[in-house]
């Protein structure tokens, strides 16, 4: 499952033996070889990169070989397949509610005063 | 023995020169000096060429709108004859939904014209869908480096819209962790592709932005008949404030204060892995906008061409609550669902317009897309994940990576002004410790012209 709580699509090859659009991720830069103009907790971390492509028979965790959509090909440890967009919009926080409250009275308060009159 | 990292940075001269088809030697004298003027021109483009080479891929000509309610609003909170009209450009309405068309439409084009094969960016902002889009209608392929993760793959929400923006426009997007060596990055991709390296801050690039101080110009005089008073732009790496004071100016505007505004986020670094997801603005903030504004030349490209001392009249901060409560009232007074950035200079104008008379004309230059990912729902339901407490009204004020205030009066929405002098006196000690002795009179005479410093200043260092 992923995390959109469906079944994951591409966790097994694509049968008719097609490319599958694959995420992988490869390390750029040990620790030692990072640039002394690095604050110190990101240098104590590995530089890691991770590109979208396709690739044939990719299997997570392997090492796969991507071809890029800019004509590139790339090799890294598979980190998905099939990778989606997961970002969105959250809960809104009661906070934010709060103040779109404050701003509706805002704006009922000046509607009320241009009611005849909407151009300033 | 050198790694790898030292041994890319020790050929980047020779690696941007080959992928800018620009003789940036030809316009310096040291690491100091710039024939500024003559770097501009070096495009070969005019202003005519550059509106027509936009307007054939679909950039510029934007609506300049009026907001007609929050004017009225602001001055009612205003003294009696104060709250001036505030107008803005919206750039949402650009093919990629921001003003960065209009610097990748130049680019892109020249790109094209010297016959490179692809384009090539690093940028997390809006600037790599802009890339990618014009990319498309030039049948280029294109390149986006993009700094998107902490190193516990956690991504800013705004970074990984922005990911996906580019990747449905075609772009290869290569994401890394938090670090400066995205130019390290960057300098790999242009050497082993042969790429346009399509940066920001290219003459090309801060050209493209010139049309838009133009046509603000142009469609403040036809609505209002005025100069605007002032222009408002969102200020991070200068192009913004760069290009539009150029427009500005090129446009016959002279009575028009020139008013750079940023995200205040004091206290939290840029590079560091810990603060990366602990703001809620991911570009238009001090972070950017002060280190480049005293030391423009930190780039990838030999030379800034956005080089904002030369054009800020004023350069203001605004909090990221009150940058949240603009978008909001945007979106509810106006109508009008917009991105962050555009709403950073809004936050400002509510600000600045109840300090102007009320015939006088305010103009936010820029709006952007919006959606999952940029909206300050989103945003501030992000921050409380990473531990950012969210506020409403009372007495607590923003502290950058640990509160956001969201302001519960329109009194509460201030701007602080930055102290341009002291950055003009930074820039003078950047560059003394660049060239690592007293500078010599031809280096004075452009920090006076660069920083626009007062001559007298210089007799302090």
């Amino acid at each position: 499952m992923n995390d959109d709580g469906l079944a994951d699509p591409g966790s097994v090859a694509d049968p008719r033996g097609q490319e599958i659009w694959t995420e992988v991720e490869w390390v750029v830069l040990e620790p030692v070889d990072r640039s002394a103009g690095a604050p110190e907790d990101t240098r104590a971390q590995r530089y890691v990169a991770r590109c979208r492509g396709l690739a044939a028979d990719p299997v997570m965790g392997e090492t796969a070989r991507i071809r890029t959509p800019s004509g590139r090909t790339l090799q890294g440890r598979v980190v998905d397949v099939n990778p989606g967009y997961h970002h969105g919009f959250g809960r809104p926080l009661p906070e934010w509610t709060r103040m779109r409250q404050g701003l509706r009275e805002l704006i009922d308060g000046d509607q009320a005063r241009t009611a005849e009159d909407p151009e300033p | 023995m050198s790694s790898r990292y030292e041994e890319v940075m020790a050929r980047r001269a020779a690696i941007l020169r080959a992928a800018t088809g620009l003789d940036y030697d030809g316009f310096t004298d040291g690491p100091i000096v710039l024939d500024y003027e003559g770097l501009m021109g070096s495009t070969g483009y005019g202003p005519a060429d550059v509106r027509r080479i936009q307007r054939a891929r679909g950039v510029g000509g934007t609506p300049m709108l009026e907001l007609h309610a929050i004017t009225r609003i602001v001055r009612e909170h205003a003294a009696p004859g104060l709250g001036a009209r505030i107008l803005v450009k919206d750039e949402a309405a650009n093919p990629s939904g921001s003003f960065k068309d209009r610097r990748a439409a130049l680019s892109i084009h020249a790109a094209a014209a010297m016959g490179y094969p692809g384009v090539a960016a690093a940028t997390s902002g809006n600037y790599g869908a802009a890339v990618a889009s014009q990319a498309a209608r030039s049948g280029l392929r294109s390149l986006i480096v993009q700094e998107a993760y902490d190193s516990r793959w956690r991504g800013q929400p705004e970074i990984i819209e922005k990911a996906r923006k580019c990747e449905a426009l075609g772009a290869e997007v290569v994401q890394t962790t938090v670090g400066p060596e995205l130019f390290f990055m960057l300098l790999e991709v242009l050497e082993e592709t042969g790429f346009f390296n399509a940066s920001l801050y290219t003459p090309f690039s801060v050209q493209g932005i010139e049309t838009l101080g133009i046509e603000i110009v142009e469609d403040v005089l036809a609505m209002t008949g005025r100069q605007p008073a002032a222009v408002l732009a969102t200020h991070a790496g200068g192009g913004m404030v760069t290009g539009v004071a150029r427009g500005v100016r090129a446009a016959g505007a002279d009575q028009t204060q020139v008013v750079g505004v940023s995200v205040d986020l004091k206290g939290l670094h840029m590079g560091s892995d810990h603060d990366f997801n602990r703001k809620s603005f991911t570009t238009g903030h001090t972070g950017f906008s002060v280190p480049f504004t005293s030391w423009p030349d930190r780039v990838d490209v030999p030379r800034n061409a956005a080089r904002s001392l030369r054009y800020l009249d004023r350069f203001v901060t605004v909090s990221q609550g009150a940058v949240f409560y603009a978008t909001e009232l945007l979106a509810l007074a106006e109508g009008l669902e917009r991105g962050p950035a555009g709403n950073t200079s809004l936050a400002a104008a509510l600000a600045i317009a109840r300090e102007l008379p009320e015939d006088d004309v305010v103009v936010v230059t820029e709006t952007e897309y919006t959606g999952a990912g940029k909206t300050p729902w989103a945003q501030l339901a992000f921050a409380r994940e990473m531990g950012v407490r969210v506020e409403y009204g009372g007495p607590a004020a923003d502290v950058p990576g640990t509160v956001i205030t969201l302001p519960a009066e329109l009194e509460q929405v201030r701007v602080s002004d930055l102290d341009l002098d002291a950055m003009r006196r930074s820039y003078v000690r950047s560059a003394q410790r660049a060239v690592g002795r007293p500078l010599n009179d031809a280096e004075k005479a452009f920090l006076v012209e660069d920083a626009r410093l007062a001559p007298e200043v210089l007799a302090e260092f």
